[in-house]
């Protein structure tokens, strides 16, 4: 069965694309077969993953010509990515002023229908498809062909309004995809340790939210220094908590040789903190899942009745 | 996050709270015809009402034709040339919007030919 799940904010800079492509890995890291799709003309996916920059105009061309997607394939095992960029820029006006004279366009969804991972038979197991934020007509395309909804946060007010936004372009599109379904919001970029803060936001999220999903457990810490790491290698959280892995054994070698260590090419993040940052993003794939699948669960139930 | 009053957006996810503005890109979803109001259906100002007579004044007495036409008759839709204009550029923009799918299509088929072929990765 695939899943789609969008993940958006209203607001930009609350960490949609570096959650999508940590989330993306990590459950490629587990074995199954993960999309990650880039709908940012921004492109930004691409300094995340590592792939180099794209002009995204063959997802550009699925939206408004029914083109077929090209994909670039095992970007990391069982992850593959459909690119963002440039082009996608063209995609709001076009539907804006062809919809004016009452012409349809294909959007998102049959494009994604002929996917397939390898072979005829298989299937993703999920595709995950990370957002622009002001971008109104491209978020909507992408709610209209989702399944669920990921709505990364952080602690702030603005983040608040942000949520307003999505919410509002959540519902109108419910009109063409009564199937989309919030499932959860994610709180990004706080300090590690600092439990009244995390807390307090998280009963203010369960107030906005007024039951309709849950805030997930587990929360993204953001640090600085292993956000400049992971982006300017192109690293996902547990590759980054890897490589700090391999540098401190290499540096205990050198050491041991009496080599002078080198550190002109050195790690800008702590191996604790990478560490602590790959547990956050393996704590979240695992409660993501399980969100998953208890909805799918409830749907079977609801079916069955 | 300030303390203070929150919205409750539980309504807007649960479906029970409609959206303060429809999808913008829900409506379009098949040709739709430009309908005119015909010119003569336009209401005109009633006479004798205290307003200046369009007419000029010279022409409002005597010398005006008695059995002159009203000025406005109502015209069958056929017949509407600014109707008959917008459906001729109508179909002339549903024409050039199938013709640029067919030539996208084929462009974008000639562009990965080479890495179809194995020239290019």
């Amino acid at each position: 069965m695939r899943r789609v799940v969008a993940i958006a904010n209203g607001k930009g800079g609350v960490g949609k694309t570096t959650l999508a492509a940590g989330l993306a890995g990590q459950v490629a890291a587990t074995g199954q077969r993960v999309l990650i799709i880039d709908t940012d003309p921004q492109g930004n996916l691409g300094r995340d993953l590592g792939y180099g920059p794209q002009d995204g105009s063959s997802l550009g061309l699925a939206i408004t010509h029914g083109l077929p997607l090209d994909v670039i394939r095992d970007v990391r095992a069982g992850l593959n990515v459909i690119p963002g960029g440039p082009a996608l820029w063209d995609v709001a006006p076009a539907f804006t002023s062809r919809g004016a004279r009452g012409a349809s366009l294909p959007g998102l969804r049959p494009a994604l229908d002929k996917l397939r991972p390898t072979g005829k038979a298989a299937d993703y197991d999920l595709v995950l498809i990370d957002t622009p934020p002001g971008e109104p007509i491209l978020q909507e395309l992408v709610f209209a062909a989702a399944d669920y909804l990921i709505i990364p946060t952080r602690s702030d007010d603005a983040s608040l309004d942000g949520l307003v936004v999505v919410a509002q372009r959540f519902a109108a599109a419910r009109a063409m995809n009564p199937d989309l379904t919030l499932l959860g919001v994610a709180l990004f970029g706080v300090r590690a340790g600092s439990t009244r803060l995390i807390s307090r936001v998280r009963s203010a999220l369960d107030e906005t939210l007024g039951g309709a999903a849950p805030v997930f457990d587990t929360s993204i810490r953001y640090l600085e220094s292993a956000a400049v790491d992971m982006r300017s290698r192109g690293l996902l959280p547990y590759e980054l908590a890897d490589l700090h892995q391999g540098d401190k054994t290499r540096r205990i070698k050198q050491l041991r040789k009496g080599v002078k260590v080198e550190t002109e090419n050195s790690l800008l993040s702590r191996d604790s903190s990478a560490a602590g940052l790959a547990g956050d993003y393996a704590g979240f794939a695992a409660e993501v899942l399980a969100a998953i699948s208890l909805q799918e669960n409830r749907d079977r139930v609801e079916v069955a009745v | 996050m300030t303390n203070g009053a929150r919205p409750n957006l539980g309504g807007l996810f649960n479906g029970s709270t409609p959206p303060q503005r429809p999808s913008r890109i829900a409506d379009p979803v098949s040709p739709r015809l430009v309908t005119t109001v015909p010119i003569s259906e336009t209401p005109l100002p009633p006479r004798g009402t205290g307003r200046p007579d369009p007419v000029p004044a010279e022409l409002s007495h005597a010398e005006s034709p008695p059995h002159s036409p009203p000025a406005a008759q109502p015209l069958a839709h056929w017949a509407d040339p600014v109707g008959l204009v917008n459906q001729y550029f109508g179909l002339l923009r549903t024409l050039l919007d199938i013709n640029q799918q067919w030539a996208v299509a084929c462009a974008t088929a000639v562009a990965a030919l080479p890495r179809r072929v194995g020239l290019h990765r």
